[in-house]
């Protein structure tokens, strides 16, 4: 997979407004933007683990229907 | 300094058993209390003492008529403001909440009044639990009784305060990254985190659904064991409850811990730990030691990315949970937890579906571990109470975040659901508390609690009371 490249303001403010529906000003993305950046490429170092056949930690569990109330 | 408040639950709970102390005299004092100190630590934000005088006295008409229900009858407690109250205000320490009143009890709140608990209020947190200080709150930060210019660590931090003050005789708290054991250790308490499913969640607002436990805080193990005892076990509001074995854990208590493993996880949990915490906690695993107990060092592969799937989690779940308000109502959020909330619009579905195969990765690799060992022992946190508003602290010549320090220790055991109790094991050069985690296999609480309850026979720690 090629490196990640840093997050940009322009990327943040299109994520929000186009992908997440929550339009931002510049302040805030640019807040966005500096502190996404550390945290994202702590994230991005899970790609690298030897996960490729582990599970993820859920297990989804059927929801019966509700047993009927007897009148 | 009233007297009986001093007592632990277990003393407490023989007194009234023996109609030495009534159940009215015993709220009454954690009242005066309130009424005297509550305003230099914040930590009830909702009092109920009309709640707790009719509680009371029903108690006491109850064990009158010889009708003791156990060791919680006639005891004050305070509940975290996470929890759902019944006609109390349930506000989560967020300004969206402020009027919000249940109209139910969240399952806990449920199961400790049917055991006879008393309850005096609500206590503070970080909003939506969403921080490990407690300062950002709609109501303020609550504050560490043994320096009122610190923090509690959170998010409990008003459970934290309450009970190392002894405003209550117990607390409850909730803990998706250490936000039990976090204020534990920093205010000098006990506090356990139960097994993942082993106490339903049902009732109190989520963090983070697959990391949210609730868990009790007291002053000393036998209290936890005694405040643990009525939460535990299945409950249909909650789907991840099990139908698992319950040890009587006040019973499993007795014994000794000769021949206990314990299992040192000295890298990355010691590693970025203050010298003060790590002597004082290295202390304490010698006193195990010379109660018989067995170390040895293990090694976690990769903890190191423990912190990465950690946030990933926060961040996708919490935003998840918040997404009908942040866009609308963003403003009512305190400055981080809306940041926060709003981090989590940006990560890749993928990242957060790593981030929960690195929980099944890391729940085998401990698993190993705890195949050689019968318990880790760790520092809680890495540092100790710090200024409010301080956000680095040089550790050993590098600058860390107190955020990530505060909770670098603790999430590793919510993503993979062990159970750990933390007990208070010394204090720094500034007097602030240190402690000790002794972290458990999976439902296997009975034994951590025997492990911290035979360091609390020899030691003292648990006894010191802050000076106001």
């Amino acid at each position: 997979m090629p490196p990640r490249k840093k997050l940009t303001q322009p990327t943040i403010k299109g994520a929000a407004s186009e992908l997440a529906g929550l339009p931002l000003g510049p302040g805030r993305a640019k807040l966005h933007a500096e502190t996404l950046e550390g945290l994202v490429s702590e994230i991005a170092r899970l790609r690298d683990l030897p996960l490729k056949e582990v599970e993820p930690a859920f297990i989804y569990r059927p929801i019966e229907p509700r047993a009927r109330r007897s009148k | 300094m009233s007297e009986i408040t001093e007592l632990s639950i277990a003393q407490q709970a023989a007194a009234i058993k023996a109609r030495k102390i009534s159940p009215v005299e015993l709220a009454k004092a954690y009242l005066a209390r309130i009424d005297a100190y509550n305003d230099k630590v914040n930590a009830f934000v909702t009092p109920t003492p009309e709640i707790a005088l009719k509680e009371a006295k029903a108690s006491e008409a109850a064990i009158m008529r010889g009708r003791w229900q156990g060791p919680l009858h006639g005891i004050p407690i305070g509940h975290k403001d996470l929890y759902s109250t019944k006609g109390v205000r349930t506000t989560a320490g967020s300004r969206l909440l402020k009027r919000h009143v249940p109209k139910e009890d969240a399952t806990v709140v449920a199961r400790y009044k049917a055991a006879g608990t008393v309850l005096l209020g609500k206590l503070n947190t970080h909003e939506f639990a969403y921080g490990p200080t407690n300062a950002e709150s709609c109501f303020g930060p609550s504050r560490n009784p043994w320096d009122l210019s610190r923090f509690t660590g959170g998010s409990s931090g008003g459970s934290g305060a309450a009970v190392a003050l002894d405003l209550c005789a117990g607390a409850t708290g909730s803990d998706t990254g250490g936000s039990i054991r976090i204020p534990s250790s920093a205010c000098g308490i006990t506090g356990i985190k139960p097994t993942y499913g082993r106490a339903s969640r049902a009732g109190i607002f989520p963090l983070c659904w697959s990391m949210d436990h609730p868990g009790p805080m007291a002053h000393s193990v036998e209290d936890c064991a005694i405040l643990l005892q009525p939460i535990v076990g299945q409950d249909p509001r909650d789907p991840t409850t099990v139908d698992r074995p319950i040890a009587d854990y006040r019973a499993a208590l007795r014994g000794s811990i000769k021949g206990l493993r314990i299992g040192l996880p000295k890298h990355y949990f010691y590693s970025r730990a203050l010298p003060a915490v790590e002597k004082a906690v290295l202390k304490a695993v010698d006193v195990l030691k010379s109660l018989g107990a067995s170390v040895r060092v293990v090694n976690i592969p990769h903890i190191d990315h423990a912190a990465a799937a950690a946030v990933t989690m926060y961040l996708c779940e919490a935003s998840a949970y918040h997404d009908d308000v942040i866009g609308t109502k963003g403003d009512a959020f305190t400055e981080q937890v809306r940041l926060f909330v709003e981090l989590g619009n940006y990560v890749p579905a993928k990242d957060y579906l790593h981030a929960q195969r690195f929980r099944t990765l890391l729940g085998r690799e401990i698993a190993e571990v705890m195949e050689t060992v019968d318990v880790l022992a760790l520092p809680t946190l890495p540092i100790t109470a710090l200024k409010l508003g301080q956000e680095t602290i040089d550790i050993r010549g590098k600058q860390d975040g107190v955020f990530g320090s505060l909770i670098r220790n603790t999430e590793p055991f919510n993503l993979t659901g062990l159970p750990v109790v933390s007990v208070p094991c010394g204090f720094d050069g500034d007097g602030m508390p240190i402690g000790l985690s002794i972290a458990g296999r999976p439902f296997d609480e009975a034994r951590i609690l025997r492990v911290g309850h035979a360091y609390q026979r020899v030691t003292d720690w648990h006894r010191r009371r802050p000076k106001l």
